[in-house]
């Protein structure tokens, strides 16, 4: 996946700026609220074209364990990111 | 001679006086949520929510006289009454019967509720082509009504915000055509989703108790009880970006058609940033694809409908074009149909 255009928009959807979506951000210290994961599984659709379970997604603390998450997926249907 | 087809004749909706706007909403429910954000989040500005007293049948039953006030055709005519609800009257008997009787319906008329949510009105569409194309009938009544706000609890934020009551009435008849005006259609069900959006409590499997009417907090500081409407929305929107892009897909292979053929896309109503979404994945151009929520919310399964012929007012749809309908949602449950109003 592209790490950066996913980085950008997430950044975009939680309403701060890209340089401060660290990998070890936090992100329950800002607006991941239920609307934030709706957004991010929009997003996840528009690039990736996965779908990632909800509970899984809201349970994510860092960036990181999104990224995780998004990449475990991402194996499970490497037909999917044509 | 030409065959019979069934073709949709006409359509009437009739909405609750109450309405619950974005600020009331905000005020009401306070938080970090103003009624700006709403808009922006949802594109909802305002839902219509009936009196205690008032049930969707009430709604229904208005949207019907509507339909005969108009000249659609006389009660009389109608030989089969259909009607989509998940609120019905009674458990039993089924408001179907109830409202032959208020409508001054023949009692030669066939009466049947279904209950489906947001994929009704195309299932309600399926049926009724059923039913004129065998021979059955020949003028459906096909009504849907939802009251979801009597299911959603007054502190569940999240569902207050998305659903608006309502009812809306369509006549369905038999025509002479050489084409199709009603179809193909492509059904589906997955009843796995079924826990994603559902009452729990209050049927024969949950009875109501004490117990089931407790109030609890809920993610994002929602409340509801077990007899209350639970919305997985994130969950919701998975299935959706799934199903959605299959059924139409599927559809036009059933049509031997693309999507340039279709001049016009009535989706569920769902909300705006879901229909957005799907839009862009279809890559459907934005002047042919209906946006009609704002004042309404989600009535279920009068979305499609109401649409429908707000789109058909404005001059969007016209004679002898092509328009897909596509509802999805509760269930889970999906249908996609082509429709055509005759020339």
């Amino acid at each position: 996946m592209n790490t950066e255009a996913f980085v950008a928009g997430l950044a975009e959807i939680l309403q701060v700026p890209p340089e401060t979506v660290t990998l070890d951000y936090k992100l329950d210290s800002g607006n991941w609220d239920s609307v934030a994961v709706l957004a991010t599984i929009a997003l996840i659709d528009e690039q990736l074209n996965i779908t990632v379970p909800a509970k899984d997604l809201v349970s994510c603390a860092s960036v990181k364990q999104l990224l995780d998450l998004i990449a475990a997926r991402t194996d499970q249907n490497p037909a999917a990111q044509s | 001679m030409k065959p019979v087809r069934s073709a949709i004749k006409a359509i009437a909706s009739d909405l609750p006086d109450r309405e619950l706007t974005n600020d009331q909403l905000a005020q009401e429910l306070g938080g970090d949520w103003d009624a700006a954000k709403i808009l922006e989040k949802t594109g909802i500005a305002s839902r219509r929510i009936v009196a205690p007293d008032e049930c969707a049948s009430d709604l229904a039953v208005r949207a019907a006289r509507k339909l005969f006030a108009a000249g659609a055709c006389a009660p009389a005519d109608v030989d089969f009454l259909l009607f989509c609800t998940q609120s019905p009257d009674f458990f039993l008997p089924t408001t179907a019967c109830t409202m032959q009787s208020r409508l001054g319906l023949s009692t030669r008329c066939g009466a049947l509720d279904f209950n489906q949510g947001c994929s009704g009105f195309v299932y309600g569409l399926a049926l009724a082509k059923s039913l004129i194309e065998a021979g059955t009938a020949a003028n459906v009544l096909l009504l849907t009504g939802e009251t979801y706000s009597k299911h959603i609890n007054l502190r569940d934020r999240s569902a207050r915000a998305i659903f608006g009551d309502g009812a809306t009435a369509t006549l369905v008849s038999a025509v002479e055509s050489d084409e199709e005006l009603i179809g193909p259609f492509v059904l589906g069900t997955d009843g796995r989703g079924g826990k994603q959006l559902i009452v729990p409590a209050g049927g024969m499997r949950n009875r109501h108790t004490p117990e089931t009417g407790i109030e609890k907090e809920a993610e994002g500081g929602n409340w509801r009880s077990l007899e209350n409407l639970y919305m997985n929305g994130p969950e919701i929107f998975n299935f959706t970006l799934q199903a959605v892009p299959s059924a139409v897909q599927q559809l036009l292979q059933k049509c031997g058609q693309t999507m340039d053929h279709v001049d016009y896309f009535v989706f569920h109503q769902a909300n705006r940033f879901m229909l957005d979404r799907l839009r862009a994945k279809l890559r459907i151009p934005a002047d042919k694809f209906c946006l009609h929520m704002e004042s309404y919310g989600n009535t279920v399964s009068s979305t499609i409908p109401i649409a429908l012929e707000h789109a058909r007012a404005e001059g969007k749809i016209l004679p002898g074009q092509k328009v897909m309908l596509v509802g999805f949602g509760v269930g889970y449950s999906w249908a996609a149909c082509m429709i055509r109003f005759a020339t």
